[in-house]
């Protein structure tokens, strides 16, 4: 009684089930109530590492000593910047936390 | 052989100087020689010994030019080895002997067997010139230096003057020697193994003799030969009626139109270095016509709903894309897997359909009230004639 005519009946019997069956064939992902699904992030391929590629590989972090000269640099020149007044400011007195204040 | 003859004759030169040389140890050893005769009788009639000077005066003669008393000589030598008289005189000369050369030996000699037993072509004088040696000779031999241009030419040749009539008899003949194996049919080969076996055994068991049966077995295969003509025959015969009807359609294995049923398309990306991997290679295109899957009605229309935009109704095609692995190989394997799902999936229409239609009827059957009265009362009839035997 509720039902239409044969051609229409045929026609919703043969559309039946075909949204989840291309969901299973073709790999999709059904969301049918639009809700937010991590998905998309977990299809993305893992790209830390071509990132992390971006800049070239500076030989001189292979050699400690290299690295413990330039430490020493930094730490004299520091201390002469210090001396002359010209060190880095105490906590509280710099330009951010004054803005701040304002 | 020369050689060693001469060898043995420098030896025995040698003995005899060395005999003469020494006069008075000459003299002691035949005396010696004499004790040994006698004290061994037997043996003396036997041993032929040949004394020093005549085996001189063989060799000078030799030497001269006389080649006849070669074989003397060596009759000679070998009976001096086997009396065993001379055999310390004898080593000691050919160990004197071992160092110095022989000059006078004619190496012809050895050549002549050798050029008797082995003929060669004859040799070229001038090497630098083999192009006109070649040509000469082609041109006097006819089939000199043959190769496939000159024999289609002589085969044009025999064509053109009648010679050879018929070249596909001829092909059919050198078919039949390639494969005689095949010739006869199955059956009348086990006659023919049968009848040998049965003969062979008569043999074996002595009832025939080889000649007997061997004509017995020749008649047969004359009269297996004469059959198996007649059957020929016969079936030309057949085939003479059966080409007067049309052939029938057979059915062929190959579908319809020309091409593959799958298409595929992919890209190879030449690049340098070793490593043959490259990101735009990954990707795996296949193309099928969907008229070649021979779908119904509604599996089509199915199909075309799970497919979505990937069909193309211009050109009846479906086309799936994979780049989902890293290797072109496992990207080609998603595609079938993906085109066998589909088509699996497509399948299940006629069913869908058939049951759409069935429950259809029996709700508009289920809505008619004339029906279901007749339907109430033979279920109550039904009922009725069941508890009857209970």
């Amino acid at each position: 009684m509720a039902s239409g005519s044969l051609k229409n009946m045929l026609s919703e019997a043969i559309n039946k089930g075909v949204v989840e069956s291309r969901a299973r064939i073709f790999g999709h992902q059904l969301n049918p109530t639009g809700q937010q699904t991590p998905h998309k992030l977990l299809r993305m391929k893992l790209f830390g590492e071509k990132v992390a590629q971006w800049y070239p590989h500076d030989i001189k972090k292979d050699d400690p000593l290299v690295m413990a000269r330039q430490e020493q640099e930094r730490l004299s020149k520091l201390e002469m910047l210090k001396r002359r007044g010209k060190g880095p400011p105490k906590k509280g007195q710099g330009r951010r936390a004054a803005k701040r204040n304002k | 052989m020369r050689r060693t003859l001469v060898r043995n004759g420098s030896l025995y030169t040698r003995n005899l100087l060395h005999h003469s040389a020494l006069a008075l140890a000459a003299s002691s050893r035949p005396q010696f020689r004499l004790f040994s005769s006698n004290e061994n009788p037997p043996p003396v009639p036997q041993i032929d010994d040949v004394n020093n000077k005549e085996l001189k005066a063989q060799i000078e003669t030799y030497f001269k030019g006389d080649e006849k008393v070669l074989p003397s000589i060596m009759e000679a030598i070998l009976k001096r080895k086997l009396s065993g008289n001379h055999e310390d005189t004898d080593d000691e000369l050919m160990e004197e002997l071992r160092m110095r050369p022989l000059d006078d030996v004619d190496d012809r000699d050895f050549e002549s067997d050798f050029e008797s037993i082995h003929d060669t072509d004859e040799e070229i004088d001038d090497l630098y010139n083999a192009r006109d040696v070649v040509m000469k000779r082609m041109v006097k031999d006819e089939y000199f230096n043959m190769d496939d241009k000159k024999w289609d030419d002589i085969v044009e040749d025999g064509i053109k003057h009648g010679l050879l009539r018929d070249t596909k008899e001829c092909e059919e003949i050198l078919e039949d020697m390639l494969s005689w194996d095949k010739l006869l049919p199955d059956d009348i080969k086990q006659k023919v193994e049968v009848k040998f076996n049965e003969l062979g055994d008569m043999c074996e068991r002595g009832e025939l003799e080889p000649e007997e049966a061997y004509e017995q077995f020749k008649k047969f295969e004359d009269e297996i030969v004469a059959k198996y003509l007649d059957k020929m025959e016969k079936e030309e015969a057949s085939q003479f009626d059966d080409t007067v009807v049309p052939d029938k359609k057979k059915d062929l294995d190959d579908p319809p139109g020309e091409g593959p049923i799958l298409r595929w398309q992919t890209r190879v990306v030449f690049a340098p270095g070793g490593d043959a991997w490259h990101p735009k290679n990954r990707k795996v295109k296949l193309s099928v016509t969907v008229k070649e899957l021979g779908l119904s009605k509604y599996q089509f229309r199915r199909l075309r709903e799970l497919v979505g935009k990937r069909y193309h109704p211009g050109r009846d095609e479906l086309t799936i894309t994979s780049e989902r692995f890293e290797h072109r190989e496992e990207n080609r394997k998603d595609c079938l897997r993906t085109l066998l799902s589909l088509i699996e999936e497509a399948g299940k229409a006629n069913k869908l359909v058939d049951d759409a239609r069935s429950s259809y009827v029996k709700e508009r059957l289920h809505t008619n009230p004339a029906f279901m009265e007749r339907l109430h009362a033979k279920s109550m009839r039904l009922r009725e004639s069941n508890q009857v035997p209970a």
